[in-house]
């Protein structure tokens, strides 16, 4: 941490987006490297934290990390154009340069999950807090720790799908599968039409010794977790990210607050058997 | 507990402040145009004074300002630099506050100060250097969450409670920091007589018998979801403006917002106070609200002083001051709508479902 960083929390790293990957018309994928070298090559976060980025200017806005952390000297936020600071970043493009603040909160408890088999099931823009998870499982180092991966991924329509130049690794890879649907095909659409819920009914993934992540639309969520209870999962092995809107990132601003917990300290990755102790504030 | 007890005549208080200028900078009550008070900077210490009714005044800004550059940025085409905003170098001291607001302030700081990553504003207000007075009367929506003694308000917060006598301050030293604040000013404080103890011990009876009886400071023991759909808080947002000024006016209200101003290449980023009762505090980029109407907003108000914060930190969100029930301007009193809540709660135990 800079001696800045150091004197107030606030104050972000200065980084640089060093290349963008556009996944859809209003979503891209940029990735950041710290100006200092120093700070760039030994920062460390777990799959699942989030970080505060800054388009000097125009503000700072909440992102999941999206990039696996078994990828070194750089990070990836996956970014959607909605609003003020979005469409800043979107502006600025490669070469543009950023702060960031972070990693906070706590990630997905991956070290509870050696031996285990994982199953992603995304929706949209929901994917980067997943896609972290599953490529560090993924990445050679950590494969052999963990079971089969499966991930379970639709979108509205084949054009709102994110990260298709991934696609034909996981289907090679061993022990991984990748399930795809969109809510409407095209004309070019060879693959599965229908939501989400309905595709982890086809693929029916055993709960025995697995854990299942989910992160998607409020609307996704609910079926998905109506559905894994019904495929006999506990609600301890149920496990999601809430995206409460954030501004400080550590627990001061107060608006991330979900019952008596925060968000952005307390979480954003909780179980459904912690989710359910909580109340509908998110 | 009740520490040393010295007295500090009237005549004394400017010295005193003066003498504590050249190392501190010093908060207290003055007049700003009419009857209005304020607490702002000392810098004529002549016109500080700490008898003044500080009811209508705002604390906040004494640990948390309005408005805070955090930085300043300047782009160019070598890049941005950052520079960030430089702290206060002296410490800090704030004088004539209420009890009530001593104790909060010392509160929110502690939260704002706790976690992984400390906001350098609640260090400051742990740190700061606070001397209270007691009385002479309580404002009027005063509730007694501090019961009145000044074992309650040495803990609390204040490091010297001043008690109002006939022509003096009563001045009870509760902490190592007010013994500082003490010895700034050789000469200034002399031993209290017995007489002028007992004085403001009736003092502080009176004004302890002047708070209602009515108990408060009840933590809600239930579940939040036990709670959560309780018609109450429908019921009061019918009548709520939505205009903040609750959290505005609570000294233990502690919600921001970070923004940034930038005009060409240079510009800031500055934090402001927000408030948990505006729609926009939540709302998400997707227009998603996890709190859409008032009755929501007013829930998490209720349930973040007496639910969560006891909770989470062990310390209610309120010390009764009563600001935002004298000065809501649809008459809502945060006490009446935990008495409806409690109410109904009650009701529903009573009722076989």
């Amino acid at each position: 941490m800079s001696a800045m960083a150091e004197a107030s929390p606030y104050i972000p790293e200065l980084a640089r987006i060093v290349d963008v990957f556009d996944e859809t018309a209003d979503i891209s994928t940029f990735r950041m490297a710290f100006e200092d070298e120093t700070y760039n090559a030994t920062y460390t976060f777990d799959s699942g934290q989030f970080c505060e980025v800054s388009v000097f200017g125009h503000g700072e806005a909440t992102f999941d990390t999206a990039s696996s952390p078994s990828e070194k000297g750089f990070i990836e936020f996956t970014v959607k154009r909605v609003g003020k600071v979005t469409c800043a970043l979107h502006e600025l493009g490669g070469g543009g340069q950023v702060g960031v603040r972070g990693p906070y909160g706590h990630g997905w408890p991956l070290h509870e999950w050696e031996g285990k088999n994982l199953i992603f099931i995304g929706g949209g823009v929901g994917l980067p807090p997943l896609r972290t998870c599953y490529n560090e499982v993924l990445h050679p180092d950590n494969r052999s720790r963990f079971g089969d991966v499966t991930i379970i991924y639709g979108a509205r329509d084949p054009s709102q799908l994110v990260y298709t130049r991934e696609y034909d690794s996981y289907r090679q890879a061993e022990r991984t599968q990748l399930h795809l649907t969109v809510d409407a095909g095209d004309d070019n659409w060879t693959g599965k039409v229908g939501f989400v819920p309905q595709l982890l009914d086809e693929v029916a993934p055993s709960p025995e010794n697995a854990v299942a992540l989910t992160v998607g639309p409020p609307i996704m969520i609910k079926f998905v977790l109506q559905g894994l209870s019904k495929l006999g999962f506990a609600d301890e092995q149920i496990f999601t990210n809430l995206e409460n809107r954030m501004k400080c990132g550590i627990g001061k601003c107060g608006r991330c607050n979900v019952g008596s917990k925060f968000v952005c300290t307390d979480g954003p990755v909780f179980s459904y058997a912690q989710l359910k102790q909580l109340p509908m504030d998110y | 507990m009740e520490g040393r007890v010295l007295t500090l005549s009237y005549g004394n208080v400017v010295p005193w402040i003066t003498a504590l200028s050249g190392s501190h900078t010093v908060f207290a009550p003055r007049r700003s145009g009419g009857d209005r008070v304020e607490f702002a900077e000392v810098t004529d210490p002549s016109s500080a004074d700490l008898l003044l009714d500080t009811h209508r005044a705002v604390v906040r800004h004494l640990w948390q300002p309005q408005t805070e550059v955090l930085f300043r940025f300047r782009r160019s085409s070598e890049g941005t630099t950052i520079e960030p905003a430089t702290a206060d170098a002296k410490p800090r001291v704030a004088m004539g506050l209420s009890p009530f607001d001593a104790a909060a302030i010392r509160r929110v700081s502690k939260v704002m100060a706790s976690g992984k990553h400390a906001d350098p504003r609640g260090v400051m207000g742990l740190e700061m250097g606070m001397v209270s007075v007691f009385g002479p009367e309580p404002w009027r929506t005063c509730y007694p969450s501090l019961c009145g003694c000044l074992k309650c308000m040495a803990e609390e917060g204040s490091d010297i409670v001043l008690t109002p006598i006939e022509g003096a301050f009563v001045a009870n030293v509760t902490s190592e920091r007010g013994e500082r604040l003490v010895a700034a000013a050789p000469g200034l404080f002399s031993d209290a007589a017995e007489a002028e103890v007992s004085a403001s011990e009736d003092v502080r009876a009176a004004f302890r018998k002047k708070l209602p009886d009515d108990p408060f400071g009840e933590v809600f023991e239930q579940s939040p979801n036990e709670v959560w759909d309780c018609e109450a808080f429908d019921r009061v947002a019918e009548r709520c403006l939505g205009c903040g000024i609750c959290t505005y006016l609570c000294p233990a209200c502690h919600c921001f917002d970070i923004l940034d101003e930038s005009r060409g290449a240079e510009g800031k980023r500055y934090r402001c106070w927000d408030s948990c009762q505006f729609d926009h505090f939540t709302l998400h980029a997707s227009r998603h609200n996890p709190r859409p109407v008032q009755a929501a907003r007013i829930r998490q108000r209720v349930l973040h002083k007496f639910m969560y914060m006891p909770r989470e930190f062990g310390v209610l969100g309120c010390t009764g001051c009563g600001r935002c029930v004298d000065l809501c301007p649809a008459g809502i009193s945060i006490f009446e709508v935990m008495a409806e809540v409690r109410e109904e709660l009650n009701a529903a135990k009573e009722t076989p479902a």
